[in-house]
């Protein structure tokens, strides 16, 4: 193939799976999806071998299977299938047959190339190429080319390549109709079970390179549709097919069918290289503000890289009615389904790099405010609370037991007691808010979720004893069920309230029309929102113990203590070692729970309190969520516990890349990847993210001896280059001053165009100069 | 006879080697095979002579062969097995040196780390010695999740030869430690919502390690906790297993095989032993 085909020259942004290893297929399905926010279709083999799981998922696209069950993304009819035959021989991956098989997985371009040498048994030698896209220009074009060459043989060659129903999927959607557009190509056309969704996908494929020209036929004898191609080949000539999908749905158009059709032909007449350009120059835009370089480390560039990669394809900037789920677009084991792993892990990264995204997903939690109302109003309480899991509509879709195969039923109460959801709900719309000072964002829909979710609060607390608790509920640490006074939960509430205050004052100052609307919508008093302060201000912490322990929740410290390091080495999740009772009696913890806050409201705690309560915990926590690592390994960089940060960065970014744990099976973890995006710039680049700027205090590891990075602030991009313990130096593009400095040190205005830098004294960074061009 | 499955069972004239011999009977006629009796002598015997020798008062298969082969015991019985394509070798863990401080003899530690087959043993000392009526319904098989899915692959096409049902039994323990190739699947480390993870992992196990089973053995996965040779013995008994299956490295030496030694020694099922590559 063409250079243009070829994968980009620096390693570092190459994930590259040699041989086949079927144990592992299901997994490198996962890692190496393409996507483009709009869909995500996993690495599965184009002819779908015994271990294959295929799978296209389209935002915001869910069925069920049932009436009583619960919603799902549907999985799509498959567009890569393509099965090649030679003489009427099948090729196949099979381990007498293979001589060499790769697939590449170009993170910068955002291509597979997948490169096969097949031998079969009268040692025929076929080579195959595959190369396929999401493009992130065009969102609901996928494209797949092939090249075949017979390196030793004169054959017929039979290529059919068409569009399949998931044979192995829950059944989410039906098939309506498929067959044969007018001129050529093929389409079909799904509905998701339950809601209704039409799916509409159409192909045109297009052959060149023979000496003599095809057959073609569109084969609609089988199943499903297909396009076939025929045609005697020659010795070691190179056989092009280029396969073009369009997809629509109705949550697109009216008329996705017709939409999906006009997309597919008017793509007839363009060359594939200008297609993939465009799609290239996207991707090159998106790596312009998202791209972290890390020197002196080449696996926490790759790792770093990788995240980045399926940060980008998960999300997409035109779509207020879905968000990123916990698998994002790359398997289904969560049904899609949208935690608060969005808001706290995954929505950073598109703050400050790619807000138009970030927007899109806050506005998705607007749109689902009426269910979130509807849930509070269910369980008694008023304003808003949103559901602990969320697909179409926002309605609570956590189901109240699993059985696991240990034989126990447990039950799941998350759906009831995890309300801390709400306050990361409005964590992420002030966050957004604060980087971007989109007012129309704010008046539009952040004012009034931050003020539903305040009122739950409002209505959650019960007084006694001169605070404010809130009894019975569960926090990030979910080895803790129904327990009183999570500190997190208490503090996050206690947040929540007062943002919403301030949002309220804000927009009753700067758009009294507009407040006065929504204040008769919501019927909203005064005194409502006087009463949030109060409780803000007294919602009960008094749970400093031994001069500046926290205590995580209201007798935490008279469960039995436990050191996590004396049950290691292990291969399990500790509360499946000691069995739930066991953990819930003791101090063990899943996951940040204390230390998230230590990260999230450091300023409110003195540096001997930050360092004691981060040893205390981390001692204590079993890591039992892939939402754990990067939190631990933030707040220790920030604390300069640079070893410990970066076993736990190690920890996080080979959560999904190990070859032998098999984690991503089922998609990569979202969170996991969103976490570490924040521990390098949260914790290694010590970013602090303020009203009136941006701070930082870089603490790098040893072996990176550079980092640079970029942040989207106010609509200027603010450019980082930080030499380890010598300089930071900062740009500013864009039009406006923007504030920044070392943190605990005064901010500065830095303008655009100008270079700053802040020198290391040896012992601590000095403030920011500017430096002469 | 030659398209019959064979079932070799190795016996040296002690009553201890003939602990094996109803469920080495019992094999061969649930999966209507031919039972190959062998015995590694120098001295030729005539069948009488044979079957006195070898203390079998009656044999209740439909089809048997016996054999005398010369050399050394073990190499010649694996040479025979091989030779004959066998399906299972089935033999007591001692024979006539039997010493139940040993945890099996010496022949049966040769062809228990050499055989390219399965290899069935049966403590002769175990309360309840099959017997040619034996007919195993239920297979217990641990798996720690190493990627040995040749030797699972085996072990299932023998549950379906002897019409047996699975129970995969995955343990976990402090002091394990992660399996270091490509495509190990252990107990989930992290579990970010159970009501996900947990029917996930469960499918992914089964399709590394049992999507070539054939579809007439039935498999149910159990996961457990705690030290491995009690948790299988505990659970064999609490579920009724009929015999244990383990997949090995084949390496009996000090410091090594700790779980299969122990399982050896305190079991009162027959152990079926397949050797995996390491």
């Amino acid at each position: 193939m063409k250079k243009i085909y070829s994968p980009t020259d620096n390693p570092a942004f190459l994930l590259i799976e040699e041989g086949y290893n079927p144990l592992r297929e299901r997994e490198i399905e996962s890692l190496f999806t393409v996507g483009n926010g709009y869909l995500g279709t996993r690495s599965s083999l184009e002819e779908q071998g015994s271990a294959s799981n295929p799978a296209t998922l389209v935002a915001g696209v869910y069925g069920k299977t049932g009436a009583d069950a619960t919603e799902e993304l549907a999985v799509v009819p498959d567009w890569l299938l393509t099965r090649i035959y030679v003489e009427g021989e099948e090729l196949t991956l099979t381990r007498e047959s293979l001589l060499e098989h790769r697939r590449i997985l170009d993170l910068k371009r955002a291509v597979l190339i997948r490169e096969w040498r097949h031998r079969n048994e009268k040692g025929r030698i076929t080579t195959v190429k595959y190369l396929r896209f999401a493009s992130l220009a065009d969102r609901h074009l996928m494209v797949l080319k092939l090249v075949v060459i017979p390196e030793n043989y004169r054959a017929q060659i039979r290529v059919e390549t068409g569009i399949k129903p998931c044979q192995k999927c829950s059944h989410a959607l039906a098939i309506i109709e498929s067959g044969a557009l007018e001129d050529t190509g093929i389409f079909v056309t799904a509905r998701t079970r339950f809601s209704d969704i039409v799916i509409a996908e159409a192909q045109v494929s297009r052959f060149a390179g023979a000496s003599t020209t095809p057959d073609y036929r569109i084969n609609t004898e089988q199943s499903f549709p297909l396009e076939e191609w025929l045609w005697q080949a020659d010795i070691g000539q190179s056989v092009t097919i280029d396969k073009f999908v369009s997809i629509y749905t109705s949550r697109d158009t009216d008329r996705p069918g017709p939409a999906a059709r006009q997309h597919v032909k008017g793509l007839a007449d363009q060359k594939l290289n200008d297609i993939l350009s465009k799609h290239v120059d996207a991707w090159a835009h998106r790596w312009r503000t998202s791209s972290i370089t890390i020197q002196g480390d080449p696996d926490a560039q790759k790792w770093i890289n990788f995240a980045t990669y399926h940060l980008i394809i998960a999300a997409n900037p035109l779509d207020e009615r879905s968000s990123i789920s916990a698998r994002a677009l790359t398997g289904t084991v969560y049904k899609g389904h949208i935690f608060w792993d969005t808001e706290m892990f995954i929505l950073p990264f598109f703050i400050y790099t790619h807000p138009e995204c970030a927007r899109a997903m806050l506005m998705y939690r607007y749109h689902t405010l009426p269910a979130a109302r509807k849930k509070a109003a269910e369980m008694g309480y008023k304003g808003a609370l949103y559901a602990w899991e969320s697909a179409m509509n926002g309605d609570e879709m956590t189901p109240p037991v699993v059985l696991a195969p240990t034989g126990e039923i447990i039950p799941i109460l998350s759906g009831q007691l995890e309300q801390h959801i709400n306050a990361a709900v409005a964590y992420g719309a002030w966050s957004y808010w604060n980087a971007t000072q989109d007012v129309d964002f704010l008046i539009t829909a952040g004012v009034e979720m931050l003020a539903e979710t305040a009122r739950f609060w409002a209505s959650r607390v019960e007084e006694g004893d001169g605070a404010y608790h809130i009894y019975d509920v569960e926090g990030p640490d979910e080895y803790h069920e129904g327990v009183d006074d999570n500190i997190y939960t208490n503090m996050m509430a206690a947040w929540n309230l007062k943002r919403a205050v301030e949002a309220i004052d804000y927009v009753e100052e700067f758009y009294p029309d507009v407040w006065s609307k929504l204040q008769n919508n919501i019927e909203l008093a005064i005194t409502e929102t006087e009463r949030w302060v109060k409780i803000a201000d007294n919602i009960y912490k008094d749970v400093i113990h031994s001069g500046s322990l926290i205590e995580q929740f209201d007798g935490y410290f008279d469960l039995r203590d436990i050191d996590v390091a004396d049950y290691e080495p292990r291969t399990a999740a500790l509360d499946v070692i000691l069995g739930r009772e066991k953990t819930a009696a003791s101090q063990v913890v899943k996951q940040a729970d204390v230390v998230m806050l230590l990260y999230l409201m450091e300023d409110g705690f003195t540096e001997k309190m930050l360092r004691d309560n981060f040893e205390y915990y981390d001692r204590r926590t079993a890591h039992g969520s892939s939402l754990c690592p990067s939190i631990y390994g933030l707040v220790a960089a920030r604390l300069g516990l640079m070893e410990t940060s970066m076993r736990y960065f190690r920890q996080a970014g080979t959560i999904d890349l190990a070859n032998n744990m098999g984690n991503a099976s089922g998609g990569v973890h979202a969170a996991a990847l969103g976490g570490l995006w924040q521990q390098v710039i949260m914790g290694f680049a010590g970013i602090r993210v303020k009203k009136d700027g941006i701070y930082l205090y870089p603490r790098m590891p040893d072996s990176w001896n550079h980092l640079t990075f970029s942040l989207r602030w106010r609509n200027q991009l603010l450019h980082f280059d930080v030499e380890r313990e010598k300089y930071i130096t900062v740009t500013v593009e864009g039009d406006r001053e923007v504030g920044a400095g070392i943190y605990n040190r005064p901010l500065g205005l830095l303008a655009p165009g100008r270079i700053y830098r802040a020198g290391w004294d040896g012992v601590t960074w000095q403030g920011f100069n500017e430096q002469k061009a | 006879m030659k398209d019959k499955p064979a079932i070799v069972i190795p016996l040296d004239g002690s009553i201890t080697a003939t602990a094996a011999l109803g469920a080495a009977q019992a094999v061969a006629n649930i999966i209507e095979g031919v039972l190959h009796i062998v015995h590694a002598t120098e001295t030729p015997l005539s069948e009488d002579q044979l079957l006195k020798t070898l203390n079998i008062d009656s044999l209740q298969v439909k089809c048997f062969v016996l054999h005398q082969i010369g050399g050394d015991a073990v190499d010649a019985i694996l040479k025979f097995a091989l030779n004959i394509d066998a399906r299972m070798i089935v033999m007591s863990s001692h024979g006539h040196t039997y010493n139940p401080q040993h945890v099996v003899g010496g022949t049966a530690i040769g062809i228990i780390q050499h055989a390219a087959m399965p290899v069935m043993v049966i403590r002769p000392g175990i309360q309840k010695l099959p017997d040619v009526s034996w007919t195993p319904a239920r297979m217990l098989l641990p798996l720690e999740g190493a990627p040995e899915v040749a030797a699972v692959e085996q072990i299932f096409s023998l549950a379906k030869l002897i019409e047996v049902d699975v129970d995969v039994l995955h343990i976990v323990f402090v002091g394990a430690e992660q399996p270091s190739e490509a495509g190990a699947l252990t107990s989930p480390k992290y579990i970010d919502y159970p009501q996900y993870d947990w029917p996930a992992w469960a499918e992914e196990f089964i399709n590394r390690f049992g999507a070539h089973r054939p579809l007439e053995v039935k498999l149910r996965l159990f996961h457990r906790e705690g030290r491995p040779g009690d948790v299988m013995l505990e659970f064999a008994l609490e579920n009724n297993e009929d015999l244990i299956a383990l997949s090995w490295h084949g390496h009996l030496e000090k410091e090594r095989a700790a779980v299969v030694k122990g399982i050896l020694q305190r079991t009162e099922l027959p152990i079926l032993l397949m050797r995996s590559e390491e």
